[in-house]
């Protein structure tokens, strides 16, 4: 009997130390478990860089025997795909030289143009089931920072989670922990886009019911102030469309531009968000201000 | 049972080399885009040898090794861990330690068990990662992959406790 009780507390015990782990990871930001973390990704990055360039290829070979028909099917697309989009590349052009135009003629900067990109290798090579991060062959020593987007031609696929000296972690925009400030193009709303899992789609909210929504509209970063996204990096765009008369909103689910399979390249975007102005405090003028030392003290 | 030394470093050896083999080989042969999780099919059949607060201080251990690599919340795989080494401690004297096809058949439904408790957990701290349908794709990946991996490992796990068959209850 006593030994069951004492098995049971030792249970409690690491139960307890993993939930206290848990919550020290989830309130704190690059502490001890972040440094730890770092280095355990330094330290194996050697070794994930070798296996992947000699594995890559023998599970290529291993995916094209177990899932040769999703493979043909997805080949089958990419074809149609390409046909699509050699058709929208000289209208894209066109669109593009008129943006250049208007944004000239208004003395705007182009923002997204002007922000420097790191080039990184992608070893897609997940650990888990349960939160796939993509790790780059770039760190901190390359001017790599948490927070930074990052991006394919196609779109944005996450941002910067984790930075060691010599590698990174890329949050993936499917990640439910992700969020980011979108603009839907066509109305100008804005809203806040949301990673719902692994190969789902992304969820807007915050659209107001009085916004016309069209399936195929493409939505793009807002880049608000003080976000860690500059405005106008293409995220997706919008399959289905559900008003929701209660909340007064309607749910937005999008699908992510770029194809967040099979990345091999990627660029880090070297984006550094402008701090928030401070929240002017209104101030009672100088001279009604209580002159406190010029009172008498109370005795 | 208390460990001992000589178990204890062979217990350290292996776990090592799993980790290793797990964040650089296995993620290369996904199960229909599912990753097998060697350190928990590892973490149960090794605790099918143990008591069970030293199965859940194994599984503990090897959680927080694991930690270090994900991106999740540090110490939910180490939750999950100890919670499936007692678990599994606890219900190894049902099992027949020399039938070979019962063995794997318990760490197929173990492992499998144990890699949905990591889903509930993240849901509890309200991190949903997967649906219920991926949910059930992964436990089952993890439990067919398991049968194998149980084989396979099995030696290793005699190595470090060769004197010992049956799981001492207490």
């Amino acid at each position: 009997m006593n030994r069951t009780r004492r098995s049971r507390f030792r249970l409690a015990l690491l139960v307890l130390t993993s939930l206290i782990l848990i919550t020290i990871d989830l309130r704190s930001e690059g502490g001890v478990i972040d440094t730890a973390r770092g280095a355990v990704l330094d330290a194996l990055g050697p070794l994930r860089s070798t296996s992947a360039s000699i594995f890559e290829p023998i599970g290529g070979a291993w995916e094209a025997v177990t899932s040769y028909e999703e493979l043909e099917a997805r080949n089958a697309l990419l074809r149609a795909k390409i046909a699509e989009l050699q058709n929208s590349v000289l209208e894209v052009g066109e669109i593009e030289r008129e943006r250049k135009a208007l944004l000239s003629l208004l003395g705007a900067r182009d923002r997204v143009a002007q922000v420097g990109r790191r080039t990184a290798r992608v070893i897609d090579a997940p650990i888990s089931n349960y939160q796939r991060t993509l790790e780059l062959d770039k760190g901190s020593r390359d001017g790599l920072v948490i927070g930074m987007p990052v991006e394919t031609g196609a779109g944005v696929i996450g941002r910067i989670s984790a930075v060691s000296v010599t590698r990174s972690q890329v949050e993936l925009l499917t990640d439910p922990n992700f969020d980011v400030g979108v603009r839907m193009v066509r109305s100008g709303d804005d809203g806040i886009a949301s990673g719902q899992g692994q190969n789902r789609e992304l969820e807007i909210s915050f659209i107001e019911l009085d916004t016309v929504v069209i399936p195929g509209e493409t939505v793009v970063t807002s880049g608000f102030q003080g976000s860690s996204f500059p405005e106008g990096l293409l995220i997706g765009t919008v399959v289905d469309v559900v008003p929701n008369a209660v909340q007064g909103t309607q749910r937005i689910t999008v699908h992510p531009a770029a194809d967040l399979d099979r990345l091999r390249w990627v660029q880090v975007l070297l984006f550094y968000p402008e701090a928030p102005e401070p929240v002017i405090v209104d101030r009672v003028p100088d001279d009604q201000t209580p002159d406190l030392s010029s009172e008498e003290p109370t005795p | 049972m208390t460990l001992a030394g000589r178990e204890t470093s062979r217990l350290v050896a292996i776990f090592a080399t799993i980790f290793l083999i797990q964040i650089a080989v296995v993620p290369h042969f996904q199960l229909s885009g599912y990753v097998v999780d060697l350190p928990l099919i590892l973490v149960v059949l090794v605790s099918l040898h143990l008591n069970p607060p030293n199965g859940a201080l194994v599984g503990f251990l090897a959680g927080v090794l694991v930690d270090l690599v994900l991106h999740t919340p540090f110490g939910m795989t180490a939750l999950t861990f100890s919670l499936a080494g007692y678990g599994t401690s606890s219900v190894a004297s049902q099992v027949t330690e020399r039938n070979v096809i019962v063995r794997s058949l318990t760490v197929a439904l173990l492992s499998a068990t144990a890699t949905a408790l990591f889903a509930g957990i993240g849901a509890l701290i309200g991190l949903e990662y997967v649906t219920r349908r991926e949910l059930g794709a992964i436990a089952l990946v993890t439990a067919i992959a398991a049968l194998p991996s149980t084989v396979l490992l099995s030696p290793l796990v005699r190595w470090v406790f060769p004197l010992e068959t049956v799981q001492i209850n207490e």
